[in-house]
């Protein structure tokens, strides 16, 4: 196997020289797939290790104190990696691992925003992009290729087109001598843990902020700093906010995603805007409401933009079209505009997924309330706090902040 | 419910007579006087009416848990040999890994002695081969066997160092003990919770890798053969293994083997859906496995048929797959999953499926024979080999309720024992009886 043209290609380094500073977003697409999956445990205890993600598969692999730790630690590295001594810190942290981004599903930004935080943890890291130059054309199965790469890596990232492909591979790993973590970054349709987890530390951060942030992020260490120590995920911050879904709501895995995760928060109360064909899926209000969690339908998004304390817009999805039938909907009510605005409450936080269409007024974008750019970058820094964990690394950072960061 | 009731003369009319001591087979009367079979019942006898019945010599079960002492939450010796009449068994060895093990000749007497207060059926405590079982220094044979150990097993952990194998192979020489190994080299099957395969790796659960029974049976089988002291393979499990044990005893090395009811029905696919009462040590295996170890039973490669009854609390099972500890109760599904596995695929027929209960295990612990004749004390199992029933843990006389079989419908069922004077039954066996004059039966 190792003579093959295909894992040449693989084992070459790949020298990216591209700004990481591009969105990272989510061309989510999807219909629900049936089974929500209240009965995940034993699918999520495999995924674990000692009840903390190893790979990185479900969102529901997620409760509410490790979604505050890595919060916590996205914030960390946020700051340190803000001066030239911290950043060099940080790229020691994982220098002796590598990592595989195997995403044979076209994505640039998600991909993008994966290598910039391999980067920012220092963390070697090589790609397949594309099945053609793999043995697969010679007869190699998926899953022989995934055993392969599994010997010359430490960490699989991976979007993958076919639905559950990501815990395949995880539970294929399982079962290889050497085990090693796998992270989804999208499989098919139906989940997409990072994106949820960057969407949640976005909702805590904006919420976590006496003040709407304005304007881009200063660069100044120590103050960034001393606003992270000021943040404080524990508290309960969602409780009795009201986050508001709008749009192609069926078809979007990332509003399924990050649902999982607010259902983790008692008190946070649910709006699903969208057209009556698009509306989201039954299954996931079925395990809203096992969860006790509150919620509310609705096809009108004016008469639900002045009670949001955060909005989560998203495009309509028409590649998943049949025969072109959302054609017929008219999307415009379900966008929202620059003379919204004055309703807005002045914490409310609009989030996007992207990429964007009409949905969301550019003019929106100077609004103290517009966190979708934020909401990019926090992805990034999410990432490299996730790999920190799964590493275990997490804790030598944290000594490093209090050394050095906190006051 | 576990019904026992002592009758001075007893009658147990029309029932098949299967006797793998003798190779009796027929549809006869047997008379019970004062405990012991007799030629004729008293005038005033209690009937029991067996038609339809299999009435065979006591069952027996080589390997199981009673828990006692140390973990009586999840079994007593009391709860324990109650199950096993409940299954029809009237002798059950059990395993020495207790707390503290059964590594002590007072350990030994302590557990005949509460079996005797409980007076449910016989047990033959197995003591431990290792102090402590802690696989470093080997116990005292001969005192434990004199005390009433009937073989020597580290049950729950094999004997990994050779050199402490070795030596119980030689000490069991002097004293003609059987050695009974779990067969598992734990650094092959380390962190394993299932069988390492296809399945697996489809449900993520880490695989144990099969080598680790295989290589042990092997490095056994070379001792067994260097020494010529008896070996014999606890519930053994995949067809290398069989095959293994095939062979050996093909050049006439003294080794003989069990196989656990479960491992003749289920394959590892049960496990799919993380189940705990699932997992099992050694695991469940894939379908050639299961065929196989059905092949070797047929081909007296595998002597006998055990249940590893390995009773657990809910709560214990509740911590899901990957944490529950492994094993599952059998012995009251026992007759009923071996005459699914043997007898309704086609492969067996009841007097084969008998055997396996009575002469092979007999055989493997040098326990003497126990024909069904005039004279000797009356130790009888009732079966009723068409009785369909559902499987229903929440009504099993043993204490544990941890089994995959729930809501199974199984062909084939224990009634009850007869031992001595005493008839057992269990409360829902729908046992047949009248209390009339002896001629009026006939």
């Amino acid at each position: 196997m190792t003579n093959s043209p295909g894992l040449e290609f693989v084992s070459r380094c790949s020298v990216l020289g591209i700004a990481v500073d591009m969105p990272t977003t989510e061309t989510g697409t999807g219909k629900a797939k049936p089974a929500a999956g209240r009965d995940t445990s034993h699918r999520v205890a495999v995924l674990n290790r000692n009840d903390r993600p190893f790979h990185v598969v479900l969102a529901q692999q997620f409760d509410r104190q490790i979604i505050e730790e890595l919060c916590r630690l996205a914030d960390m590295i946020r700051s340190v990696s803000g001066s030239r001594q911290g950043a060099q810190f940080l790229r020691t942290m994982l220098s002796h691992r590598r990592a595989m981004l195997y995403f044979i599903q076209p994505s640039t930004r998600t991909f993008l925003s994966f290598t910039a935080a391999c980067q920012i943890v220092g963390l070697p890291y090589n790609e397949v992009r594309d099945r053609s130059t793999s043995s697969e054309v010679k007869g190699e199965s998926e899953d022989d290729t995934i055993r392969v790469l599994s010997q010359y890596f430490d960490l699989i990232i991976m979007r993958h087109p076919a639905e559950g492909f990501a815990e395949h591979v995880a539970n294929m790993l399982n079962n290889m001598p050497r085990t090693i973590p796998v992270i989804n970054g999208g499989s098919g349709k139906d989940q997409h843990p990072t994106q949820a987890l960057l969407d949640i530390y976005t909702l805590l951060r904006s919420f976590s902020q006496p003040q709407p942030e304005a304007g881009p992020e200063t660069p100044s260490g120590s103050q960034r700093a001393a606003r992270a120590e000021a943040l404080s995920y524990s508290r309960d911050v969602l409780a009795g906010k009201t986050i508001t879904f709008v749009g192609d709501l069926r078809r979007g895995r990332t509003v399924r995603s990050l649902t999982y995760l607010l259902c983790r928060y008692p008190g946070v109360r649910l709006v699903f805007v969208a057209p009556p064909e698009l509306q989201i899926d039954d299954d996931i209000l079925d395990y809203i409401s096992h969860h006790g969690i509150e919620y509310e339908l609705s096809d009108d998004l004016r008469s639900h933009v002045g009670d949001c304390d955060a909005v989560y817009m998203t495009r309509l999805q028409d590649e998943w079209d049949v025969a072109g039938e959302s054609k017929a909907i008219d999307y415009s009510r379900y966008s929202l505009t620059r003379d919204m605005a004055k309703d807005f409450k002045p914490n409310l936080a609009i989030m996007h997924p992207l990429p964007r269409r009409h949905e969301l007024d550019q003019e929106l974008d100077a609004v103290p309330q517009a966190k979708y750019w934020d909401q990019v970058r926090n992805g990034m820094w999410m990432r490299a706090a996730l790999m920190a964990s799964i590493f275990n690394v997490d804790a030598a950072i944290r000594d490093h902040y209090h050394a050095y960061y906190a006051f | 419910m576990l019904k026992t009731t002592s009758y001075d003369s007893l009658l147990i009319c029309g029932g098949r007579i299967i006797d793998p001591f003798t190779g009796r087979d027929e549809i006869a009367d047997i008379a019970v006087v004062e405990g012991l079979i007799a030629q004729a019942p008293t005038n005033d006898t209690h009937v029991i009416d067996a038609t339809g019945w299999i009435v065979c010599p006591g069952l027996m079960d080589i390997h199981v848990h009673l828990r006692e002492p140390g973990q009586t939450h999840k079994e007593t010796i009391e709860t324990g040999t109650a199950a096993a009449v409940a299954g029809g068994f009237t002798f059950v060895a059990c395993m020495p890994n207790t707390r503290p093990p059964l590594d002590h000749p007072d350990a030994i007497r302590s557990v005949l002695e509460r079996a005797r207060n409980a007076g449910h059926c016989q047990v033959g405590p197995i003591a431990a081969i290792t102090k402590g079982r802690s696989g470093n220094t080997i116990t005292d044979f001969s005192v434990l066997l004199d005390t009433g150990a009937v073989a020597l097993s580290d049950d729950g952990d094999g004997v990994e160092d050779d050199s402490v194998m070795r030596a119980a192979f030689e000490s069991a020489r002097e004293v003609s003990a059987v050695l009974i190994q779990h067969c598992e080299y734990k650094a092959i099957s380390a962190g394993g919770v299932m069988h390492l395969g296809d399945v697996s790796c489809r449900c993520g659960f880490p695989g144990l890798n099969p080598r680790s029974e295989e290589a042990m049976i092997e490095r056994d089988i070379g001792l067994c053969r260097d020494t010529g002291s008896r070996y014999h393979v606890a519930h053994i499990s995949t067809a290398r293994a069989v095959e293994l044990v095939r062979r050996a005893k093909a050049e006439g090395s003294p080794v003989t083997a069990e196989v656990c009811t479960h491992h003749l029905v289920l394959t590892d696919e049960a496990c799919v859906e993380g189940d705990p009462n699932t997992k099992i040590h050694p695991p469940l295996r894939p379908r050639t496995d299961v065929e196989e170890c059905r092949r070797g039973l047929l081909d007296g490669t595998i002597d006998c048929i055990v249940t590893d009854h390995a009773p657990h609390t809910v709560d214990e099972k509740a911590a899901g797959f990957l944490r529950a500890p492994p094993g599952i109760v059998g012995l009251e599904t026992a007759v009923g999953l071996a005459a699914q596995a043997m007898i309704e695929s086609g492969l067996a027929d009841w007097p084969q499926l008998v055997a396996w209960f009575t002469t092979g295990p007999a055989a493997v612990l040098n326990r003497p024979p126990r024909p069904i004749e005039v004279g000797a004390r009356a130790d009888l199992s009732l079966l009723s080999p068409k009785a369909r029933w559902t499987v229903d843990p929440q009504r099993f006389v043993s204490r544990g309720r941890n089994t995959p079989f729930s809501g199974w419908e199984l062909t084939g069922k224990a009634i009850g024992t007869v031992q001595g004077p005493q008839v057992a039954v269990s409360s829902r066996a729908g046992l047949k009886s009248s209390q009339q004059p002896a001629e009026d039966s006939r």
